[in-house]
């Protein structure tokens, strides 16, 4: 691609990186109040490890943002399965796919909350019927990837249903899959973390939630460093090697990651 | 007046181009011949000023210089008329003065009444004709043209190189003309040279005394004829 | 497959509508079993909806969520074109913005939300800045690869031709950039939607769908925010195709004709 996607080190990248934590200190030291001092973030952070807030609560967000992605990623995949085979099951879930792209998540959030109540099932929920649709638009588009050619060429000879399935569907759909399911990943922590923020008793977003009511920053963002590592992690072991093995075939738009709310 | 000295240019590890000297006087034509891949583009990109040599130099006197490439990399949300002005930017002309050139020289091209079409509603004839507009608005002291004609038929390449020696008449300037075809190197150049080989020399070179208008196509032939061989005969010595 | 393929092509119109009404069906079956307090009956959300549209408040806050959309719509795309453009010509600075844009990226949104209000305090302001902020990874992200799959050919001509930087830029790379840029911006579109919306209800903003929301959550009034989803629902669509005719009829003027 370009030269700046190496591996090597990149001056400006560390230059970037200590840009905003400058621009944090100074703001911080200038304007007493709004921002807390990185070390007082620090301090949260080491605070809320060893009270062990950290781990029950990172915890519970994690099960329930893994929980909602499996129900999630598999409602995706078989409708969207169903829906690439089948063109009237496409046309049926059509409206219902179209609400989902376009409603904000804060307001299904606000009537998942009057209809499972506060708590673990309502986030569940809320990763479930967000991270469905991601999963559901790849393994369309996957599937419409196939090749109508290759599709005729089997025809023409008369290969036979298995190795149809093993040697055309089968890559092409799992390569669906696996894209569907990186992004759905990254989407599924964001979703459960809202959820909870909204409407729930415990996890990170209610932590994130009280530290509001409490006016207490520097727990804030010690809060929003954990979900940073979360991220990074997901990325790292999840997203970026998934685009490395498709860009050896064909080119994926970075953009399909950034899509969130 | 353009002149290369012992030029030598690498990309990587492959050498272009070894020891390539030429010179281009005023208002003469100089055409390039030999196989794709050989650098003759490269030649052109340097005279341009838009490539450095690694070892030589070149050495120009030009300032205005007009560029002709084989497809016309015309801007595609720019009608004709503004493809023409675009290069007048930044030369201290008025918005009437540029539009004022830009539609005399479309006129000339017979592009009269297309000036405010876009390049996707113009035929590839067309577009190209845009493009020579655009090249010679400038009064170019030296033209560059990397097979301006080729992948186009047979009558609308006779049809553009007619007018392109009807612009030459009207405003002559030095010229490089990179081309495969040993018959265009005769219609148009004083002097043709060829380069070969791994990496490119100049193999071989040749002058056609005749003036352009007095060449006839009994002329073109014998010349073009000869350049043939002298193409040929380089590959020559390992087949017999 | 040959049937299905001549299927396919008789066949959308009338499945879409024969989807929407067995979409509505369901959406009524759910309404009876689980009662008006849970889901609104697909007839309770229409006139709803209808009445959002007759009550002057219900317009104010639409118009001024619009409103507030569109400001963040045009200053994303701004910033996003003006740094896509300068991180595609210098990688060291795509370096330089990468720490920033992957936490923007990666940081819940509601959470940026909060960090607003800590640091900036609620407001319209606010809900915008913080609405840009999120959707501008998308489009400079979508900026940079546009800038540098500019045609090469066409640069050179530019270079070979002398032509000033200042018309390079405004003349060739612009225009590039806007082009390839469209799909992104239509779906920045939806996005900044429902960024905003969230921005709305979580910095709890005055006037706006968010507050409306927040309202007709404190009332139950289920029917009501079933009514502002299908609103949204169709201003996402609204803007997508008011977008997409202004692209078509203006920006590709220069496209082939069909």
């Amino acid at each position: 691609m370009n030269a700046s996607t190496g591996s090597r080190i990149k001056p400006f990248y560390i230059l970037g990186v200590a840009c905003i934590l400058i621009a944090w200190e100074l703001v911080a030291v200038r304007m007493t109040g709004a921002l807390p001092r990185l070390r007082a973030v620090g301090e949260s952070l080491l605070l809320l490890a060893e009270t062990s807030e950290l781990g029950q609560q990172l915890a519970i967000s994690l099960h329930r943002s893994l929980t909602g992605l499996t129900i999630g990623a598999a409602l995706g995949f078989f409708t969207g399965a169903a829906a690439g085979f089948c063109k009237p099951v496409y046309y049926l879930l059509k409206p219902l796919i179209g609400i989902l792209l376009s409603s904000p998540a804060v307001v299904v959030v606000m009537l998942a909350m009057v209809w499972f109540g506060v708590g673990s099932s309502m986030a569940i929920f809320i990763t479930a019927l967000f991270t469905m649709p991601i999963m559901y638009v790849s393994v369309v588009e996957g599937m419409e990837l196939i090749d109508a050619d290759l599709l005729e060429m089997a025809a023409v000879y008369r290969l036979s249903r298995w190795t149809l399935w093993w040697s055309i569907y089968l890559p092409a759909l799992a390569t669906a899959i696996l894209t569907g399911f990186a992004f759905a990943a990254g989407t599924a922590f964001r979703k459960t973390v809202m959820a909870e923020l909204l409407g729930s008793n415990d996890g990170i977003g209610f932590a994130m939630a009280m530290t509001r009511f409490n006016l207490d920053a520097a727990r804030l963002f010690a809060w929003v460093a954990v979900c940073l590592v979360v991220a990074g992690v997901l990325e790292f072991v999840l997203v970026s090697p998934v685009a490395r093995y498709l860009q050896r075939w064909r080119t994926v738009s970075s953009d399909a990651g950034v899509v969130h709310e | 007046m353009i002149e290369f000295n012992g030029v030598t240019k690498s990309f990587g590890k492959r050498t272009i181009l070894d020891s390539v000297s030429l010179k281009v006087e005023e208002k003469q034509i100089l055409a390039i011949l030999g196989p794709s891949g050989i650098g003759k583009t490269t030649v052109l990109r340097m005279a341009a000023g838009t490539v450095k040599p690694d070892a030589g130099q070149v050495r120009s006197d030009r300032q205005r210089i007009g560029f002709i490439f084989q497809e016309p990399r015309l801007l595609p949300w720019r009608t004709a008329l503004g493809n023409v002005t675009l290069v007048l930017q930044g030369r201290g002309l008025t918005r009437d003065e540029q539009v004022g050139r830009a539609g005399a020289i479309l006129k000339r091209l017979g592009l009269q009444g297309f000036e405010h079409y876009y390049p996707a509603h113009l035929s590839g004839g067309m577009r190209q004709r845009v493009a020579i507009a655009r090249a010679f608005v400038l009064d170019p002291d030296l033209a560059l043209l990397d097979e301006p004609f080729t992948g186009l038929d047979i009558g609308l390449k006779l049809s553009l190189q007619q007018m392109l020696l009807e612009l030459l008449a009207w405003h002559p300037c030095a010229m490089i003309y990179v081309t495969h075809e040993p018959q265009d190197a005769v219609l148009l150049a004083d002097r043709a040279i060829v380069l070969e080989g791994k990496p490119g020399k100049i193999m071989a070179s040749m002058d056609f005394d005749r003036p352009r208008g007095e060449r006839d196509q009994s002329y073109i032939q014998e010349q073009a004829a000869k350049l043939t061989a002298v193409l040929t005969a380089k590959k020559s010595p390992v087949g017999g | 497959m040959n049937n299905w393929l001549k299927a396919k092509k008789a066949m959308p119109l009338v499945w879409m509508i024969t989807g929407t009404v067995a979409f509505t069906l369901a959406w009524q079956m759910m309404a009876r079993v689980y009662g008006p307090l849970l889901v609104a009956t697909p007839a309770e959300t229409l006139e709803s909806a209808v009445r959002l549209f007759t009550s002057p408040p219900a317009v104010a806050a639409f118009s001024r969520t619009l409103g507030r959309v569109l400001l963040a719509l045009g200053l994303q795309i701004m910033a996003g074109l003006a740094f896509g453009l300068l991180a595609g010509f210098y990688p060291w600075v795509e370096d330089l913005f990468k720490p920033a844009v992957s936490i923007l990226v990666a940081v819940p949104p509601v959470a940026l939300a909060l960090f607003v209000i800590f640091v900036f305090g609620g407001g319209e302001r606010q809900v915008v800045a913080a609405a840009v902020a999120l959707g501008f990874p998308l489009l400079y992200g979508g900026a940079v690869t546009a800038v540098r799959s500019v045609d090469r050919g066409l640069l050179e001509m530019l270079r070979v031709f002398r032509v000033p930087k200042a018309t390079q830029l405004l003349a060739a790379y612009v225009p590039a950039t806007l082009y390839s840029l469209l799909p992104s911006i239509l779906l920045a579109a939806g996005l900044t939607v429902r960024l905003l919306i969230m921005a709305e209800v979580i910095v709890g903003v005055d006037r706006g769908i968010g507050q409306a929301l927040s309202q007709a959550r404190v009332h139950m009034a289920t029917a009501e925010i079933f009514a502002w989803m299908l609103v949204m629902a169709a201003t996402v669509l609204l803007i997508e195709g008011v977008m997409l005719y202004l692209v078509k009829s203006h920006v590709l003027a220069w496209q082939a004709r069909r």
